[in-house]
């Protein structure tokens, strides 16, 4: 029998088991670097398709631009939502959330179709900000929140109240410019604005060349490269904040600082919160919904989610489960070991920040390689499930790693003392205490995979469509009150989700 | 005089920091001992040991005889040690209540499952909480959750009894009511009970025999009267000069 009291000491286990886990991420990966190791692929510049260093700039400059206004208003935003109470602050930050949970391309979808000049590399930038400030904003709030009473009053008796907001920004500046770079670096493996605002991005040409000109090759050297680009910028930030980060997301709940009722913020915030609302989702949403007014394609749209509605709701759970399940068995084996858990937290920051397009084609590399016998598997809609749980596992992990970090750790001692099987202990003790984590894990996984349109585009089997490919496909060609319908109904489904989400995580406190 | 625990030059190592050097002390059956220290100096490293929650780095621990404990190694594992142990911040399952929580620490004994039943109330009866049987820890005062812990410590019938610090939180009424009942509900079950404190007050209370720690080694050992008329420790030293200043 095996005794709680290993789930709170160290040992090789955590090691071995936390390795094998960021290994099986890092898997799907792998056979691209293969190609760059064994040499089977020349890296010269003209082969890189001759449109590739220009989009490789484009998105450089969507990328950096993009960043930088989401800290800009994210930081200040989510500093001002984590220490004072104004009108409304509950309601922006559950609408704030939405951006996160919508695929990118419709934000750029609203933008196009608004018609105010918002196309090209602007565009680009006011759409992956729309989605990069919510990220900024969230673990901004989340930072602030950690903040002690103790800590703010101390401040407040020395310099006031600006001065407790100049220090709180200061305390959590590491995490929100740590978010703010790693949402640049995932708008440079998004297609999807590129492509329907009007300039070429890296990500499209790595979509255009497998997709379109049917070149393996050439879109793995692409993906390859603007790897190599996330590396050399994600690198450095791994190593320098996230090892100041980590040990936080170990520690137990603090009473945090209460929120203070200030004269300028209650007017202040409302006006801010107000205008991020509204220059983020309100307009793109506007130009979401303005075709529906000309005609509403109610048949149409319902034909299409039904053919979709299956594989997406397949794709989403399967993506959710798995990664929840990984990212528990991974918050089991980093345990309370700092040292551990910031090793873990490197790889997992570096794993987001890799494309999605290099575990796709790294999986179409193997199932064109591998024996028939193997295609149930590789050419399945599995497979999609699974790569997508792969590539959210770190937001998965992180979320159950700070579920475990809250628990008590003589809870598993006081069950090792009392001779509690270890089975038993999981069933009744730690499983439901895991609960809320494991929901909201699983929820946030399955719609940011769902979200993504990058991993099912390439690897879905024929004919098994999600709503958001069916939209991303058809948009072209079919009629703009039905894409426009479509790209409300599943805007609409995530803010019901979400709703649901913050609902039942209430809930969960009460019990 | 029945022969309990007995450590041998223990000591416990955590990569570069030596929590505790050369520890040798034996407890004696139905003995009533405090580890005395102040915060940091390794009681509560010792009692982990002595609980093998954790293997020493050198030296052995024995129970009865037997080696229990030798280096790198916990040759006998927790439960088979015969102990309850009640935890500084009382390692409660807060997702059960009282009555399961007593219950569940019963799973590991082999019984029936109404015999385990009607042990846990007969725990929380001793207790005195009979009455929060249905009740979540969150929901209980201090000295209720103090009193939860202790039954579900209590219930599997244990030789002996292990507490770290659990009652430093309490106010002093509380904390002197609970050490009362404590010694009390000692006395009759006849429980070995191993008092880990940096609050000299509580190991007199409860306590006739203690040790003192200070940086990991053990500074003095005997009954807690002699130890305060001519106390070697600071923490003693100091408590000593406190009192006769207060006159009590």
């Amino acid at each position: 029998m095996i005794s709680c009291v290993e789930l709170e000491q160290p040992g090789k286990w955590h090691l071995i088991l936390s390795g094998v886990i960021l290994a099986l991420a890092f898997c799907p990966n792998l056979p691209l670097f293969w190609l760059l190791v064994s040499g089977t692929s020349s890296f010269v510049w003209e082969n890189l398709g001759p449109g590739f260093a220009s989009a490789l700039s484009h998105s450089l400059v969507v990328c950096a631009a993009s960043s930088a206004a989401s800290v800009l208003i994210g930081l200040p935003a989510g500093a001002l939502a984590g220490l004072y109470e104004f009108p409304g602050r509950r309601m922006f930050l559950w609408i704030i959330a939405i951006p996160l949970l919508v695929p990118s391309f419709l934000w750029a979808i609203g933008l196009s179709q608004l018609g105010v000049g918002l196309s090209g590399i602007t565009g680009g930038t006011y759409a992956f900000t729309s989605l990069g400030l919510p990220l900024v904003l969230y673990v901004t709030f989340v930072s602030a929140r950690r903040l002690t009473k103790s800590q703010t009053e101390g401040v407040r008796i020395v310099g006031g109240e600006w001065l407790v907001l100049r220090q709180a920004v200061r305390a959590v500046f590491p995490a929100a410019f740590l978010v703010g770079c790693l949402s640049g670096l995932l708008s440079l493996s998004d297609p999807g604005p590129g492509q329907i605002l009007g300039f070429s991005d890296v990500a499209s040409e790595i979509l255009v060349s497998f997709s379109a000109l049917y070149d393996f090759e050439l879109a793995a050297r692409q993906c390859l490269v603007l790897s190599a680009i996330v590396a050399f910028i994600a690198l450095p930030l791994a190593i320098l904040i996230v090892p100041g980060i980590a040990p936080r997301l170990l520690g137990k709940d603090i009473e945090p600082t209460p929120l203070t009722n200030n004269r300028t913020v209650r007017w202040l915030g409302p006006v801010f919160f107000g205008a991020i609302v509204t220059l983020t989702m309100g307009l793109p949403i506007l130009g979401i919904i303005l075709p529906m007014f000309s005609r509403f394609s109610w048949e149409l749209a319902m034909s299409e989610i039904t053919r979709t509605i299956g594989d997406t709701v397949f794709y989403a759970i399967l993506a959710g489960l798995f990664a929840t399940v990984l990212g528990w068995l991974l918050a089991i084996a980093v345990g309370r070991g700092r040292r551990l858990a910031q090793t873990a937290v490197i790889g997992l920051f570096l794993l987001l920040s890799l494309p999605p397009e290099l575990g796709a084609l790294g999986v179409i590399r193997w199932g064109t390689a591998a024996p028939a016998a193997l295609d149930f598997f590789l050419r399945d809609r599995t497979v999609v499930g699974i790569i997508s749980a792969l590539r959210f596992l770190p937001i998965a992990a992180i979320i159950m790693i700070r579920g475990v970090g809250t628990t008590s750790p003589t809870s598993a001692l006081a069950a090792a003392v009392h001779g509690i099987p270890i089975t038993r202990y999981m069933w009744r003790v730690a499983g439901p205490q895991m609960i809320p984590f494991v929901t909201i894990s699983t929820a946030i996984v399955a719609l940011l995979s769902t979200a993504s349109v990058s991993i099912a585009l390439l690897l879905r089997p024929p004919g098994a469509d999600t709503l958001p490919i069916a939209i991303f496909t058809v948009m072209a060609n079919a009629p703009e009150s039905l894409v426009a319908t479509l790209c409300f109904f599943y805007i609409a489904g995530a803010a019901l989700l979400l709703a649901a989400g913050c609902q039942l995580t209430r809930w969960s406190r009460f019990q | 005089m029945t022969l309990g625990f007995e450590l041998s030059k223990v000591t416990k190592r955590f990569d570069d920091f030596t929590a505790l050097t050369e520890v040798s002390f034996s407890i004696i059956q139905s003995e009533h001992l405090a580890i005395i220290g102040p915060s940091g100096c390794g009681k509560s490293t010792l009692l982990r040991l002595l609980a093998g929650l954790d293997a020493p780095s050198d030296g052995v621990i024995l129970l009865g005889g037997e080696i229990i404990s030798e280096p790198g190694r916990v040759v006998t594992p927790p439960h088979r040690r015969q102990i309850g142990m009640v935890f500084q911040d009382l390692g409660l399952w807060p997702n059960l209540t009282a009555f399961e929580n007593v219950l569940l620490g019963l799973s590991g004994k082999k019984m029936s499952r109404q015999g385990a039943k009607a042990r846990a109330l007969e725990a929380l009866a001793v207790c005195k909480i009979e009455a929060l049987a249905k009740r979540r820890p969150a929901l209980a005062s201090g000295g209720q959750q103090q009193r939860i812990a202790l039954a579900r410590a209590i219930a599997a019938e244990p030789s002996f009894l292990f507490f770290d610090e659990p009652f430093s939180g309490l106010d002093l009424l509380t904390k002197l009511k609970l050490l009362d009942e404590l010694a009390e509900l000692a006395e009759k079950k006849n429980l070995t009970m191993v008092l880990v404190t940096h609050d000299p007050i509580e190991a007199i209370t409860l306590c006739r025999a203690a040790i003192s720690i200070d940086k990991g080694r053990v500074v003095e050992a005997g009954c807690i009267n002699d130890l305060l008329a001519d106390p070697k420790s600071e923490t003693l030293k100091v408590f000593r000069d406190h009192t006769v200043r207060l006159g009590t």
